[in-house]
């Protein structure tokens, strides 16, 4: 069968044609609307601090297993966007840098260290953090193109961040995994560390 | 089968190059796109079908029938007033509130998912009305955005009605999460 037929009878004909046409959309004039959505998608991953926290908390998660791989990344949002309110408000809020640096290393610690605290410990810790991202998140806000497109674009990548966490936690399942997860941990608490430090340092 | 997929992908394609009213569209088709064009109605329109989802069949078939209907008839009576300054706000409420309730995933009353389905419609109409500018033909333009709220409603009951896996579902809750967590924080800034 020619490629061009196996394409055309695949599932994924619809979505790639969809793509393909995808261009079009910019010929609307929506170019606030994806600015916004594109820096807010940007904001997250622009940062080494927030990356490491996002995925280590899908990688502790699946390391606790359920509820509480399902209960982080439900969770973390919606205090998140406590943070957020309080960054686009202006709120002042001590030690931000110092609080997502900190939320790197003490994460990665609870991986490498495999720890299972109760769930109502593990969600604080992270809700603490997810407070400090949040206000991160939120403080450019007001500055964007497009506020909620910002918004949309954030959270979506954040989430995201999650997911690959989780996914890369799928590699728990065998021994070998498991101890890849850890070293993973050991890792992130280690740039956590020089995270902390160079925001000390900065001071 | 896939054929006829890749036709209704054709067919919506020059819809992604059209505006909200563009000329040579047509007023139902502007219609048709306006809720899908705007996030803030969009991402509340997009958490209601979720919601609706979540519920039992009597509640979701009330969304779906709540949702559009109070869309046209707010948008109807909408022509005759000026568009309220708040809707924006009322978007963001609608989206915490939704948001919240999805990541909940709990039963609801009937009178709730009713009155949340009006709510969404009416906030979503009105702003339909506001997009009608003199040319249009405003019914057409209201039965394009009726027609368009009412399938991404069905469209939304019938994909999280199927998911079986526990993971998906969870996967709807943290949706919802985040849908929240936008609606917080745009309502912070107003």
């Amino acid at each position: 069968m020619r490629i061009s037929n196996l394409i055309l009878r695949s599932r994924l004909a619809p979505p790639l044609a969809a793509l393909c046409l995808a261009p079009a959309a910019f010929a609307h004039n929506v170019a606030g609307t994806a600015t916004g959505f594109e820096s807010g998608l940007k904001h997250p991953i622009s940062g080494l601090d927030h990356v490491l926290a996002m995925v280590a908390v899908g990688i502790w998660g699946s390391q606790l297993g359920a509820p509480a791989v399902w209960l982080l990344p439900v969770a973390f949002p919606l205090v998140m966007s406590i943070g957020g309110a309080l960054g686009v408000r202006g709120v002042p809020l001590p030690g931000v840098e110092t609080g997502i640096a900190l939320s790197a290393l003490a994460l990665g610690l609870a991986i490498a260290l495999a720890a299972r605290p109760p769930l109502w410990v593990a969600a604080t810790l992270v809700a603490i953090f997810a407070v400090f991202h949040g206000y991160a998140h939120g403080a450019e806000l007001p500055h964007a193109a497009e506020p909620l497109a910002y918004g949309v674009g954030f959270v979506t990548a954040t989430g995201l961040l999650h997911a690959s966490g989780i996914a890369l936690g799928v590699f728990g399942k065998w021994q070998l995994g498991r101890r890849a997860l850890r070293l993973a941990g050991v890792a992130i608490a280690i740039t956590g560390a020089h995270l902390v430090m160079g925001v000390i340092g900065s001071r | 089968m896939n054929k006829f997929r890749l036709g209704a992908v054709a067919l919506l394609a020059p819809s992604l190059a059209a505006a909200h009213v563009m000329p040579g569209v047509g007023d139902f088709y502007s219609g048709m796109l306006h809720p899908l064009l705007s996030l803030d109605q969009l991402v509340p329109l997009a958490a209601l079908s979720l919601l609706a989802g979540q519920q039992n069949r009597n509640l979701a078939v009330t969304a779906l029938i709540a949702f559009p209907a109070a869309l046209a008839a707010a948008a109807r009576a909408g022509l005759a007033v000026r568009q309220p300054s708040f809707l924006f706000v009322a978007s963001a409420a609608a989206m915490a509130i939704l948001g919240v309730l999805i990541a909940v995933s709990r039963p609801l009353p009937h009178f709730a998912v009713a009155a949340l389905a009006i709510a969404v419609g009416v906030v979503e109409g009105l702003a339909v009305s506001g997009e009608i500018s003199p040319g249009v033909e405003p019914l057409r333009f209201i039965a394009g955005a009726a027609l368009t709220g009412l399938v991404m409603v069905a469209y939304g009951i019938g994909l999280v009605r199927r998911l079986r896996a526990e993971w998906m579902r969870i996967a709807v809750r943290a949706a919802g999460s985040w849908v929240a967590a936008i609606g917080v924080m745009v309502l912070a800034l107003k």
